[in-house]
Formats: structure tokens, sequence, C-alpha cells
């Protein structure tokens, strides 16, 4: 099977006060049809540029995709596509919900207005077809009372129903591919779920692909079918969800899920990961989790490991691959 | 809507009241009075003088007027003119349509004026354009405004000979024009104390709006706007301007007393039939009444100026039209 979409090599950096901080460092991934692929680290690992640069949202004087990165999807490369060509993908055939809903919808629109626009910048339909449809998709996020909600302001709904509102429009043009960035971070844990049960339950439905960002692994633990791991703008492992989540790999991943707490074991603390995550001005050198790396010895600190091939399935960068019998109980 | 349009008359009652005491009082501390400054020559006798005192009851203890001003005041009375032999009221009411005039046109320069050139500057942040823009309105913010309408009746007026230097139309010519002359007329007199009266708020504004733009620009829902797929036209006209119309709104409330007084200066600048100058003729007269009552009505000018701010607030702000 062809994927959906495929990241090779691709690089983002951004210019601060003279610096360069390479937030995505040589990040790539396939996308198949119908699947769901779980993007997951810790704040500042490149979740969410990279999330961005895919519809190349990344803007501004200060952030650029380095050249030779490749983002192709369904076989045109979406870095090399004149503007107007890719504003035909954005929102019809690539769609993205965002971590706040609150700031993420403009406040003087209402929500039947935002979601008719797109509507209307993808389709040939009038005001009344946009406005139709509209009503139609705040009652398929489940929106109770859609014929009087589509004409409210952002501000009259509360976060979730925001966020059904961003799905509702990320979802108005049947996209082929959602990317969720954090789209529950910022909601009350019972919303939480409700908006992931809704996400899995629209997917399912809509057969689309979807990437899922999050540094929540107990979010992608339900929903995804794969997982690639984040750290220092790289992917440091990658591998199907109940593999990587019984047999990790890459210490990073190793270290991450010994910081969820668990309710069927008897824990004293909490285990957290010693250090913080690197600045993207100044990544380590030589493989960038080895500060914080337990297992860490001479090789770690001089090279840095390419994603190695554990199995087929599974890929872990970390030398470890090469020689487990380094690994220190 | 009616509670806050009651409380808001209220105080608008109440600023008219300060406006008319400080005034009031502030007058009559000054030295001088309205009988002498009309007698120009010093050989009046002295029993003349006393005599027109009393004869506007200027002779009474200053509470005593007080009282009686505020008296006639709160019947509409805004009372009587020593130097033009008539009622103040009369005499205000033909000069307001000329500053209202004024003081409209100068409003749409500043707003039309410096939204667009705000608007321009954020659409390419930092380019050659921006940078100059920026020192332009720099340079206009930082001029004194009756220098800035003395410069551009030099090159405008005198030099090139484009536009009239005063009056609100032609003394000689204006009553045996057609319709079409007489609008004409009155436009080109209007020109230059408009432009100079609104340029210092254009450049305010362009400020203001590049300031506004570039901060929504950045916002999330920006981003969601181009995710979306819409064109890069929609997204700076539709979604960006919209949200930076905001604090231009605010601006616009604030605005309203920087404009009246600045048309004291311009419109004696180009003998511009205004209220503003003839407040300003009338302080020199020590023509107590005058003054006070073009003050009033300055105040209320202004207390309505911001009730349409807040007005617009509501139009332009959903978040702002709660409860109501």
């Amino acid at each position: 099977m062809n994927p959906l979409l495929s990241v090779r090599h691709l690089r983002t950096s951004f210019e601060t006060n003279g610096s360069i901080a390479r937030a995505v460092d040589g990040v790539s991934f396939d996308l198949f049809p119908g699947e769901t692929l779980g993007l997951v680290g810790e704040s500042g690992c490149g979740k969410t540029v990279t999330a961005l640069s895919i519809l190349r949202l990344v803007s501004g004087p200060t952030g650029h995709i380095v050249k030779d990165s490749v983002i192709e999807y369904q076989g045109t490369d979406l870095l090399r596509l004149p503007p107007r060509e890719l504003r035909r993908i954005r929102g019809a055939e690539i769609a993205m919900i965002f971590q706040e809903p609150t700031t993420s919808l403009n406040p003087v629109l209402t929500v039947g207005t935002q979601i008719a626009e797109t509507l209307r910048a993808h389709t040939k339909m009038d005001r009344k077809g946009a406005r139709r449809r509209a009503i139609e998709l705040l009652e398929l996020v489940g929106i109770p009372d859609p014929e009087s909600r589509v004409d409210d302001y952002p501000h009259q709904l509360s976060g979730g129903m925001q966020q059904r509102v961003m799905i509702a429009m990320a979802l108005s043009c049947d996209p082929k591919i959602l990317i969720a960035d954090e789209p529950t971070t910022a909601l009350d844990v019972t919303i939480q779920a409700q908006i992931l049960a809704l996400l899995a339950k629209l997917k399912r439905r809509l057969g689309m692909a979807m990437i899922l960002i999050t540094h929540d692994l107990g979010i992608v633990a339900g929903l995804a079918d794969r997982i690639a791991v984040m750290y220092g703008g790289q992917i440091v492992e990658q591998a199907p969800t109940d593999i990587l989540f019984q047999h990790p790999q890459h210490p990073y991943t190793e270290a991450l899920l010994k910081a969820v707490p668990r309710i069927d074991r008897p824990t004293t603390r909490l285990a957290a990961i010693p250090g913080m995550v690197p600045r993207a001005t100044k990544w380590p050198t030589g493989c960038r989790f080895h500060p914080r790396c337990q297992h860490v010895w001479e090789r770690c600190r001089v090279r840095m490991p390419d994603l190695l091939t554990w199995s087929p399935e599974q890929h872990s960068r970390c030398w470890l691959v090469e020689e487990p019998e380094r690994r220190q109980e | 809507m009616v509670r806050y349009l009651a409380v808001r008359s209220v105080q608008a009652a109440a600023i008219v009241f300060l406006v008319a005491t400080l005034t009031f009082v502030l007058l009559h501390l000054a030295p001088g009075d309205p009988v002498i400054a009309s007698t120009e020559s010093t050989l009046v006798r002295r029993e003349v003088i006393e005599q027109q005192r009393r004869n506007f009851g200027l002779d009474r203890p200053i509470h005593v007027q007080y009282l009686r001003y505020l008296r006639n005041l709160s019947r509409g009375d805004l009372g009587y003119s020593f130097r033009e032999r008539r009622s103040v009221w009369h005499a205000v009411r033909e000069r307001i349509p000329n500053t209202l005039l004024l003081a409209t046109a100068a409003l749409l320069v500043m707003f039309g004026l410096g939204m667009l050139i705000g608007a321009v500057q954020a659409a390419v942040p930092r380019s050659r354009a921006d940078d100059a823009l920026s020192i332009l309105t720099l340079a206009v913010y930082s001029m004194p405004v009756f220098w800035l309408g003395l410069m551009l009746m030099l090159v405008f007026g005198l030099g090139l000979g484009w536009f009239p230097v005063g009056g609100a139309v032609d003394q000689v010519l204006y009553p045996h024009m057609s319709l079409l002359g007489k609008v004409g007329d009155r436009a080109v007199h209007l020109f230059l104390p408009a432009l100079t009266l609104g340029l210092v708020g254009a450049a305010v504004t362009a400020r203001y709006q590049r300031a506004a733009m570039l901060d929504v620009i950045r916002q999330d829902f920006v981003r969601t706007a181009r995710a979306k797929g819409l064109s890069e036209r929609t997204v700076f006209l539709k979604h960006a301007l919209r949200n930076a119309l905001l604090p231009i709104v605010t601006l616009f409330g604030l605005t309203f007393p920087l404009l009246l007084s600045g048309a004291v200066l311009i419109e004696s600048v180009f003998a511009w039939p205004g209220m503003g100058k003839f407040a300003v003729d009338a302080l020199h007269g020590r023509d107590y009444n005058v003054v006070t009552g073009t003050a009033i009505i300055a105040a209320a000018m202004v207390v309505l100026g911001n009730l349409l701010a807040d007005l617009l607030y509501r139009v332009v702000d959903p978040r702002t039209r709660e409860s109501s």
C-alpha cells in the first residue's frame, strides 16, 4: 500500500536573535490511508512544528523549512506547490485542529460563518447551502440545538463545544487527513474523554487518516495504530502501539512509560526523567538524549545514531540496538 | 440597554455641570471683565463702567452670579453675549454646523487615511515601504498642528494657489452660486483645514492600526484561517482587520477631545467661522457667557462621541454585547 503522506528529512528552523533554533531536525515518517499515527513527546520536542510544517503554516520572517525537506501528499510535494494550489489542499484534503479552541476561533465571527467559509472556499456551495451544511456538521459533532448554535459567537460556547466546532470545521470538506495537535490538552478531563471518543468515532465513520499529536501516552494508547516518539526535533522511536508499549527500545520511550502513574501497581513516588529538554538552539552532541540517559556510554556522547532497525516494524534511534548488552537493568 | 443609556445620561449631566462650574470659576478669577475688555479707551468715565457692570450684574458676589448662571442653565438658557449683543445660543447655533463639518471631515481623513496606511504597513512589515511610512507618520505626529496648518497654507494656498487660505465659503461670490457651485466652494474651503486637523490624527491612527494588525496576525485564529485554505486576502481583510478594529474604536473614543481642541487652533489659523474660533475670540474679550457656553457644548460633544464609541464597540466586538 502506498502511503498517503510521506515526510522525508523535514527540517524546520527558526531564527531568534542571531541564533538558529533547529526545532525539527530531520523527521521522516509515512502515514497510510485510514491509519492513526500518534506523535508523542515532551513540550519543545518539535511535535507541533512538524504538524504546522506539513501545511506550511510555519510562517513569518523567523521560521522556515529547510530546502531539501520533502512532504509528499499523494505524489505531490507540498513544499514545492504554488500557494494557490497549496490552498486547495489546506482544509479540503488535509485539515487541522489545534490545542486551544478558545484562541483558534475568530472571536468576532459566528461559528456558522467560520464553518461556512471553509465550505465556500473549497466547494461551489452557495451561502444558504453552506449554512445548512454547517448545521449538519454541528449536529455530527454532537452539539445540541445546532440550528440556534450556528449563530453563536465562540465566546458563547464552552471549551469542549468550541473544540467540537473546530472539529466540525476541519471535517467540513471530508479531508483525507486530519492533523489533531493536542486536541484535548486545554480541556477538562471529562471533556477530554468525550472529545477523544468523538474523534475516534468520526475517524471510523469517515475513514480518514489522522496524525494525533500529544504529550499524553494515555491518549495515543487508545487511539493510535502506530506511534512515533519525538525528542530533540527528531523521531527517536517508531513502532506499532502495542509493541511500543510492551517492548520500548529507546531509553527515552522507556522513561516516558515509567513516568505514567499506574493504578494497578503500588507506587511510592512518581518517576520523572531527570534533567530538561535541551534547547533547540543548542542540541547536545552525539545522541540528543544522552545527558538524561541512564545507559549512556562513550559512543553516545560522540556520534548520533540513525533510526536503527530493531525489527521490521520497530525502529529506535539508539546505539543499544547495535549493542544490546550495554543495557543496564 | 435602557439602563445603560440612563447611567450614561446621568454621567453626561454630571460632566456638563462640572465643566460649567470650572469654566465659570476660572474665568471669574482671571483678571479683567467684559466691560473693561470692550472699552478701548481709558477716557471712559468710571461711573459709566460701574453702571455697565451693574446692568449685567457683574458687581454681585461671585457665588450669587454662579447660582444665577446655574438657574438659567437648568432652563437651557446659556445667557447673553456681551460682544455679540444677543443670546449665546443664537450666536453659537450658526457656528456649530461649521465646526461639525470640519470635525467630521477631519475624522474621515484621520481614520480613512490612517487605517489605510497602517494596514498597508502591516501587510508588508519591516519592508522599505513600512519603514518609510513609519518615519513619515512619526514626523507628522511630531508636528504642531498649527505649524502644519501654516505650512500647508503656504504651499497649497499661497504657493500653488490650489486652495483658498481662509473662511468657510467665498464671501463675495457664494450667494450667487448654483447649488453645485456652493457645494464645490465649501469643499475647496474645507480641504486644507480638514486635512491639517486630520493628518496628525491619521498618523496616530496609522501607528495604532499597524501595531494592532501585527498583533492580530500572530494569533491562533489567523493560523486557523490559513489552515482552512482561505486566501491571504480573505485572511487579512476578513479575519485580521475586523479584530484589529477593536483598538481603533478605543482610539476613536479618545479622539473627540483632541479633535475639538485641535479645531480651536485650526479655526483660528484658517479663519474658519466655527465654535472654536468663536470661543477664542470670546476669551480675549472676556465674554464670560460665550466661553462657558461653548465649553459646555464642547463637553456635550465629547460625551456624545464617547457614547458613540461605546455603541460602535458593541457592533464590532460581539463579546461586549452580553447581558443587555
